[in-house]
């Protein structure tokens, strides 16, 4: 699974592990900015789930993949090889719910959990506001077959000079947020219909649910949800505005990630 | 071009088109953003774009796109940005003042600080409306192609469903128990099996008789079809229609040739059929054929025999035809089977099944039959190993796919 995965491991091995999880749109690159300021600390274990970046392609599988458990299950798999002791699963964005699902169905192998922009279901409906109308749904999934040629692009190894790190011009220069658009569609319509409001009663571990304030993609209104739901969760909103924390404002999201976890340290 | 006229030229632009036109009047829209998506700066081209006359400031980037983008933007666009300092040829959708939609190509870099902090963002917006619509008409092309293809492969599915359910209206699934016989039946259709064939058997019984029916209609496909229903099914309603002292097999075949005449069609049809009477414990067969390859006949010693009842095939109009049938109406031949006797009717898919040197022919069909059935095989299954192993052989020779449609029924005396 790790190789599946293209797990990479930063800091010390002895340390406190915490396995980031990326979202939808990108890969383990969303965590650029927050592995160095994290691996003085932690043992930090990044992944690319099956179908964004590095990972195996051949393992991808629509039907598989077609739900949010499917990922989860290959959590699961990956937390039984890599047997940490402790761990941390941290999920950003459509991950947050993924990470719900993987430690509902392990609860011995995710003893914590930290969610970074979750929401349990983007579309609208009833009371429910997710922040997105079906419609607006349907015209994402068009918008990203409108971007179907540099989705395929980005998958293609990239040799360039970079003008801001010119040590690495002339190399194979790192690409980011790599995913194949055959899977964004599948993984774009996996995430953005998916309802996982279901689960979140279900999560028996510790977790803190990171808010950033300005959120279109996650509004505050659907954090506190996700944190009201979830019987043992702490709802922390940052200054830092967007999707992305960990790549906006690493220090702060670095900063209230490291006290959460130092301030209590034993779990439940 | 001369110097001066250059220089000249080079003086005009500097004039009409100084970097404040160049940055308002360029054939893009430009927006600066603060790095919280704060809009900080446009040029005229992106408002009239976007059909607004204010100068935006202050409203966030996401005001300016329709939700979808703004997905895009957030989940994609800006970690590229943050990451990489560069994305191009987005395809973002804007949101224009007047409530219509603007597809629009975007690239964007970003300012970046010492430690790598993003201090602004800049993008360019190209109006793609054209290349919009011409993508989503290959989009809709692409669809229409694999719609059609999946309904060609749903066609085809139903047609082979067709062919299935007519083709086992043609051969019976299950053949009836019959008290002192082993009845034992096999079946290959030509090729693939993707056309209905036109052999057919049965096996029914009349008030205390058992009929046996086996034919080959010419050709193949609905049309052949239908001539196979029509004799399979003729064959049944003469067999138990027919005053008792008409039913013989001489005279149902008279009365199919009928049928088969007056239908419209060019295909003929030979057929072999058989009527059972148990006596004692032996069994009483009278046999017809019209143009059907002969009914084998063999004692449980050996050797095979073959038996002719020769008549025309159905359908050609022959019994018009002075000499041809015997003033007595077709030629009827009658047989014993004692305990052990094998019959075994076929069609010629098996006796002229082709082989390397020449057809596989009665001779090798007898040689084939005498070796399977010397074989040391349990008694009641004798008849089943004879049907599917030359079905089976005959399919062998082929290369696994026949040239013609195989059918083959025997019978074994208890």
């Amino acid at each position: 699974m790790s190789e599946r995965l293209h797990v990479r491991h930063h800091g010390s091995t002895g340390a406190t592990p915490l396995v980031l999880v990326h979202g939808f749109g990108c890969d383990q690159s969303m965590w650029h900015h927050a592995v160095p300021r994290l691996a003085d600390d932690f043992h930090v274990v990044t992944l690319d789930l099956v179908g964004a970046g590095g990972s195996d392609r051949s393992a991808w599988d629509p039907r598989r993949y077609a739900t949010l458990e499917g990922y989860a299950e290959d959590l699961v798999d990956l937390l039984r090889e890599l047997d940490l002791e402790q761990p941390v699963l941290v999920g950003h964005s459509v991950s947050a719910m993924i990470t719900a699902y993987a430690q509902v169905m392990a609860p011995e192998l995710v003893p914590r959990l930290v969610m970074i922009g979750p929401s349990p279901r983007y579309v609208d409906e009833d009371d429910y506001v997710g922040g997105f109308s079906a419609e607006a749904i349907e015209d994402l999934l068009s918008a990203l077959s409108a971007n179907y040629v540099s989705w395929a692009r980005s998958m293609a190894p990239v040799i360039a000079g970079n003008p801001d790190r010119p040590e690495v011009h002339g190399e194979l220069a790192e690409a980011f947020c790599r995913m194949d658009p055959e899977v964004a569609e599948v993984f774009a319509r996996t995430t953005f219909l998916s309802d996982a409001r279901e689960i979140l009663p279900r999560v028996t571990a510790p977790t803190l649910v990171m808010q950033c304030s300005e959120d279109v993609i996650a509004p505050r209104a659907v954090g506190e949800y996700v944190a009201s739901r979830i019987p043992d969760a702490e709802l922390v909103v940052l200054r830092a505005t967007g999707h992305c924390p960990q790549l906006s404002d690493p220090e702060e999201t670095v900063a209230v990630l490291r006290e959460h976890l130092t301030s209590a340290n034993t779990p439940r | 071009m001369s110097k001066s006229r250059v220089l000249e030229a080079f003086t005009a632009a500097l004039l009409d088109d100084d970097p404040r036109a160049l940055y308002d009047q360029a054939p893009c829209g430009y927006l600066t953003l603060a790095p919280d998506g704060t809009v900080v700066k446009t040029n005229t081209t992106l408002r009239t774009m976007l059909r607004c006359t204010d100068d935006l400031a202050g409203t966030t980037l996401h005001e300016l796109l329709v939700p979808s983008a703004r997905v895009l933007v957030e989940t994609h666009v800006m970690p590229m940005l943050r990451l990489q300092g560069a994305v191009n040829e987005v395809a973002l959708e804007l949101q224009c003042l007047d409530g219509t939609r603007l597809p629009a190509l975007v690239n964007a870099t970003a300012e970046r600080d010492g430690g790598g902090r993003t201090t602004l963002v800049r993008m360019a917006v190209f109006d793609a409306t054209e290349r919009r619509r011409y993508e989503q008409e290959l989009v809709g092309r692409a669809e229409e192609a694999r719609a059609a293809q999946r309904a060609a492969e749903d066609a085809q599915q139903r047609l082979r469903t067709l062919v299935d359910t007519l083709q086992s209206s043609l051969v019976p699934r299950s053949l009836p128990d019959v008290p002192g016989l082993s009845v034992a039946g096999a079946y290959r259709p030509a090729g693939d099996g993707d056309q209905v064939g036109g052999d057919f058997f049965d096996v029914f019984p009349t008030d205390g008789e058992w009929w046996v029916v086996l034919g080959d209609v010419s050709g193949k496909g609905v049309d052949a079809a239908v001539v196979t229903a029509l004799v399979r099914n003729g064959a049944r309603a003469l067999a138990t229609s027919l005053p008792v002292r008409d039913r013989t097999p001489a005279h149902v075949l008279t009365q199919l040739d009928v049928l088969v005449d007056s239908h419209e069609t060019e295909r003929f049809c030979t057929v072999a059929l058989l009527r059972m009477r148990r006596d004692g414990d032996r069994w009483a067969l009278s046999y017809v054929s019209a143009g059907h390859p002969p009914l084998l006949l063999r004692p449980p010693a050996g050797p095979v025999r073959s038996v002719e009842a020769q008549n025309p095939p159905l359908g050609l109009g022959l019994r018009h035809e002075p000499g041809v049938l015997a003033d007595g109406g077709p030629e009827q031949v009658e047989l014993e089977l004692c305990s052990g006797d094998m019959v075994v009717l076929h069609t010629d898919g098996i006796s002229e099944a082709p082989t390397a040197d020449g057809l596989w022919g009665d001779r090798g069909l007898v040689e084939t039959l005498e070796s399977i059935a010397a074989a040391s095989v349990p008694a009641g299954e004798v008849a089943d190993g004879v049907a599917d192993g030359l079905v089976a052989h005959a399919v062998q020779l082929q290369g696994g796919r026949p040239r013609d449609d195989i059918a083959c029924l025997v019978l074994v005396a208890d």
